[in-house]
């Protein structure tokens, strides 16, 4: 079996740029991907893609090509379709790939995992119909197809760049219902003077424009969202200014920002703390992406939501971090250019943080039917009971009512049951438990493990 | 009427692979999830909830929700989470 000075799991922007500057340096890398093209979500198929090179994405879509080609250089493996399902720090990690079982170890791990759309708990959303905007988004990226008179609702960049994606691809779109709380816009518009530097701030500006010509009603300040239906999706309705709306529809795509998947990390040990401005577990990390872990790094969105730009240049940052370390190379010329290009995205960054803070009601609708945990059918009315004698805890709650126990695994249920503790004064500071496997695996694929690669 | 995802017009065109779905011959584009491949031939449902005995469709498309859990195979797996290939035995739950 051979040693590797690094392996890297998942091959999105921050995955990628790693890897290839601890490759160029001269590192042996080892780059696993569940994906069976690198991109990640944000660049997904960008190099398969049936669009050519429509405009229905723009240049920061097709960019991601790019980052994709660099990864063929000497000294870096990439494993497509890898499922990563167990692993020991700092470097041993056992994956799948086509149902045969391998493992690989390494002296450095990077985890590079990315992040998930944040669940939102309304009534309704388990009806058929009901996707998240990033599904939507996943479709037209990797299958392009797209769907007539969806109705979007919620908050968020993602919400606006995939309305004007669907306008582009000549789609309707029957309404979009924006969440964003009005006291969000008081309080970001202290930041805006820093956020008015940056270049992507305009291309913001130009996507609403877009949309607006488009004719598409925009309806903000939206509360109460309620999917109804009874087999699958017939309507939605909302509350604006104290009037109920209505309208029929047969799809409705939801999205209130996203969210960092810590689970593995967390798995492994590391360290992580709750953002109360961020409302999400992020993994704790220093200067380099290096966690509470010696060499074991996480970077990009599954640390803390940064986007895809500010992800690359944290991949790179604790790329070169690590061949310093590594190598005794010296790059603090490129690392302080990096560092410089990071402050000023992270400018923006904090006014879109600020801007969009999701609105307690609009994330978990505190109605007694309302499913939490959409695996084990777990509603508001059950957790209610019990939510103040956890005293936090989220593994109380898991065993008392199986909320988080299903395949998912809290990953569609935790933010929301942090949302519902928060309406009661009580904070989850850490995720329940996270048990390894990581991933579903057949007793076969354990069998058939084999020392390799 | 349930959700139609089609091709958007620019497109390029796909491959065709036969599945066998649900004991039937049917073809389907290729090179894409096979998620991704339902909903284009306007499949929605793929199981019933275990618990509340109702129809779930996909949710999420990126691996996370578990609601496209489908028999490929013999083998219940993520629909999004595999491409679809030709001769594939699905069966929805």
């Amino acid at each position: 079996m051979k040693q590797h000075d690094l392996v890297v799991i998942g091959a999105g922007p921050s995955g990628m740029a790693m890897a290839t500057e601890c490759a160029r340096s001269g590192m042996s890398v080892l780059l696993l991907d569940e994906q069976p093209e690198p991109g990640g979500q944000i660049y997904r198929a960008v190099t398969k893609s049936r669009l050519g090179n429509s405009d229905i994405f723009t240049n920061d879509y097709w960019r991601g090509a790019t980052l994709a080609s660099e990864l063929y250089c000497d000294n870096l493996t990439h494993v497509k379709g890898a499922r990563v399902w167990y692993a020991q720090p700092p470097a041993d990690v056992w994956f799948s790939v086509d149902g045969r079982s391998a493992k690989a170890s390494a002296k450095n791990l990077a985890i590079a995992v990315g992040a998930r759309e944040r669940p939102v708990a309304i009534p309704g959303w388990t009806l058929p119909g009901v996707f998240s905007v990033g599904a939507a988004q996943v479709l037209l990226k990797s299958a392009a197809v797209a769907a007539d008179g969806v109705v979007l609702a919620g908050s968020g960049p993602l919400l606006y760049l995939v309305a004007a994606q669907y306008v582009s691809a000549g789609k309707k779109i029957k309404a979009l219902l924006d969440t964003t709380p009005s006291r969000n816009y008081q309080a970001a518009v202290k930041m805006l003077p820093r956020a008015l530097i940056q270049g992507q701030f305009y291309k913001g500006i130009k996507l609403l424009a877009r949309i607006r010509l488009a004719g598409i009603p925009v309806h903000n300040g939206v509360e109460q969202i309620q999917v109804i239906g009874k087999d699958a999706v017939q309507a939605i309705s909302w509350n604006q200014k104290g009037t109920v709306h209505k309208i029929e529809c047969d799809a409705v795509l939801l999205h209130e920002g996203l969210v960092p998947n810590v689970e593995f990390a967390v798995a492994l040990g590391c360290d992580t703390s709750w953002s109360p401005e961020r409302f999400a577990w992020e993994i704790n990390v220093d200067e380099s992406g290096e966690t509470s872990l010696q060499n074991v790094y996480a970077v990009g969105d599954c640390a803390r939501i940064v986007g895809a730009d500010v992800s690359e240049i944290l991949g790179r940052i604790a790329g070169l971090s690590l061949v310093h370390k590594f190598k005794g190379t010296d790059s603090s010329k490129r690392v302080g250019e990096l560092k410089r290009r990071l402050k000023r995205h992270m400018q923006l960054r904090s006014f879109l943080d600020r801007l969009y803070a999701p609105g307690d009601e609009n994330i978990l609708r505190r109605t007694p039917d309302t499913v939490v945990c959409r695996c084990e059918n777990v509603t508001v009315g059950t957790l209610e009971d019990l939510i103040e004698k956890s005293q936090g805890n989220l593994n109380f709650v898991k065993s008392l009512t199986r909320c988080g126990m299903g395949p998912c695994q809290g990953r569609m249920c935790s933010h929301s049951v942090a949302a519902l503790g928060r309406t009661h004064q009580i904070n989850f500071d850490s995720t329940s438990h996270q048990r390894l496997p990581l991933a579903p695996i057949t007793i076969g694929e354990l069998a058939a493990l084999e020392d390799s690669e | 009427m349930s959700v139609n995802f089609k091709d958007v017009k620019e497109a390029n065109s796909v491959d065709r692979v036969t599945i066998n779905f649900n004991g039937v011959a049917r073809e389907v584009g290729a090179g894409m999830s096979l998620a991704a491949a339902l909903l284009r031939e306007g499949e929605l449902t793929l199981r019933t909830h275990p618990v509340t005995k109702m129809r779930r469709a996909p949710y999420c498309l990126m691996g996370v929700c578990f609601e496209c859990l489908i028999e490929v195979d013999g083998r219940q797996q993520r629909a999004c989470m595999i491409r679809v290939k030709d001769g594939m035995e699905v069966k929805t739950l």
